[in-house]
């Protein structure tokens, strides 16, 4: 690999952390404006990742077509679906009432639909899969249930106690556990963004 | 093949069977309504009060990330924050991190525009501007905080941003009041606290289906998140707070009932499962002893 491509991504995450990290302590003139333009950089290109993704689908879609794999079929049904999403956005604008309708009655409905199943496939998998095997899994189980139950309504008319016992667990030992989770994930960022600065990290450039 | 028992019978249970206990549960408060009250919950009085609170004139900026699957959850509690905020003068620009949000919030423009006073007409560019879907990165949070006009040019409908009256003196994070964010169930709400919350110390309240609480309540408890409203029982009370009463309300007697049903269907399986184990002689190291 040449220097510019080993060395370059390195020196250009180098100046970039260094620029927005100091634009917060440093009121420095001019400092300020380059960081903002930095961040503006930033979400265009995630802007552009949309359509990075939107070519990744359509090959390896239109792979499966050619290829004639398994459930192919929904692979045109999902490229003529596209087709005509882009199509009709391209043609009559995103505030058409062509691209409404495709939205209100095509998409909204099938997305919806795909979500409210989960209750029925939670309510089968549950009934099979959520016992208390070990010590950890009944413990899981009966506070998975006290908190299910204990945040509807019905569970308070039923007994006060299940809502401050589910507000308990909620409000002291969840947020005990997260809170946990929560900073040692910062601390792992926090260390991963300084070895990204220093070039000890290469795993985002593909390297091993 | 010996006979199976009564036991094992239940616990291979054909799931068709659980499908329509949970439809039948579903639906008898849709025929029947059961007249269930609806506690209203700290975080959601919380929510409702910073809303109900806001001085006149004050900016508002109104993220969206719910998609037509968890709209039912949050819908209810945006919309009428939407209302609340403009029965109080108070001005608001929308945005979405989401690109199959902005028809919702069209949507969700036309009921407040029907439930506001006939004497009160929205004026865009004045009371609101939207600015559509932008790229849901954490980065979009951070261009918006250091310099909104610098980053979004024009609004979702090609108008100049610069052009908007209301937009005169909003140039960057600083000059709003209070940020809603409307989570979904994305868990994005990171981007609010960490690039524009804990900044600039912007009040932040959340909008969230319920998935998404376990980890919100951290930042409740810290003082991070100002209030939150979550999922359809955080709607509900919304409505009722409001005096707006609509789907959310009439949505939780049936997820209610239902949580009934399954909590004792999984009561069932696992006392199933506790005979069974115990009935069956182990060994100490847990397996089965043949």
């Amino acid at each position: 690999m040449s220097l510019y491509k080993s060395q370059g991504p390195i020196v250009v995450a180098f100046l970039t952390a260094i620029i927005v990290i100091t634009s917060n302590f440093i009121d420095a003139p001019g400092l300020s404006q380059i960081s903002s333009d930095v961040k503006n950089f930033g979400a265009i290109i995630a802007g552009f990742a949309l359509f990075v993704g939107l070519i990744g689908i359509v090959q390896s879609h239109a792979n499966n077509v050619t290829r004639k794999k398994p459930l192919w079929q929904y692979s045109v049904l999902l490229l003529a679906v596209l087709a005509l999403f882009l199509g009709v956005g391209l043609i009559y604008g995103n505030q058409s009432s062509q691209f409404k309708w495709i939205y209100d009655t095509i998409y909204g409905p099938l997305t919806a639909t795909t979500y409210s199943l989960l209750a029925f496939w939670v309510c089968s998998a549950a009934y099979r899969a959520f016992k208390p095997r070990s010590m950890e899994s009944a413990i899981l189980v009966v506070c998975g249930l006290l908190v299910f139950f204990g945040v509807q309504p019905i569970a308070s008319v039923i007994s006060p106690a299940f809502n401050s016992i589910q507000a308990f667990i909620m409000n002291v030992l969840n947020v005990a556990g997260t809170r946990g989770i929560v900073i040692g994930v910062g601390l792992g960022i926090l260390g991963f963004g300084l070895r990204v600065l220093v070039g000890w990290e290469r795993s985002w450039m593909g390297a091993d | 093949m010996a006979e199976k028992t009564f036991i094992e019978k239940i616990q291979e249970i054909d799931p068709k069977i659980l499908y329509a206990i949970l439809i039948i549960s579903l639906l008898i408060p849709y025929v029947r309504p059961l007249g269930i009250p609806i506690p209203i919950g700290a975080e959601t009085r919380s929510y409702w009060n910073y809303i109900a609170n806001m001085p006149e004139g004050s900016v508002v900026a109104m993220q969206l990330a719910s998609d037509p699957s968890t709209i039912p959850q949050t819908r209810s509690a945006h919309q009428i924050t939407m209302l609340k905020l403009f029965q109080q003068n108070c001005k608001i620009v929308f945005f979405t991190l989401r690109d199959d949000a902005p028809p919702l919030h069209e949507e969700m423009m036309q009921w407040v525009e029907a439930h506001l006073p006939s004497s009160k007409k929205l004026a865009y560019g004045v009371d609101y501007v939207n600015l559509g879907f932008l790229a849901d990165t954490e980065a979009t949070i951070a261009a918006i905080v250091a310099d909104l006009k610098g980053f979004v040019e024009e609004d979702a409908y090609g108008n100049s941003l610069s052009s908007q009256p209301m937009m005169a003196n909003v140039n960057s994070g600083e000059d709003f009041d209070l940020i809603v964010w409307n989570d979904g169930s994305r868990g994005i709400y990171m981007f609010a606290l960490r690039q524009w919350q804990e900044k600039l110390g912007t009040p932040l309240l959340i909008i969230a289906s319920t998935i998404n609480k376990p980890g919100i309540m951290n930042y409740l408890q810290s003082g991070q998140v100002a209030g939150a409203a979550f999922g359809t029982e955080g709607g509900a009370q919304i409505e009722s707070i409001s005096g707006y009463i609509g789907d959310s309300t009439k949505a939780t007697e049936p997820g209610s009932l239902s949580a009934l049903v399954l909590t004792i269907v999984l009561l069932i399986s696992n006392t199933i499962y506790l005979v069974k184990r115990f009935q069956t002689p182990t060994n100490v190291k847990g397996g089965n002893v043949k």
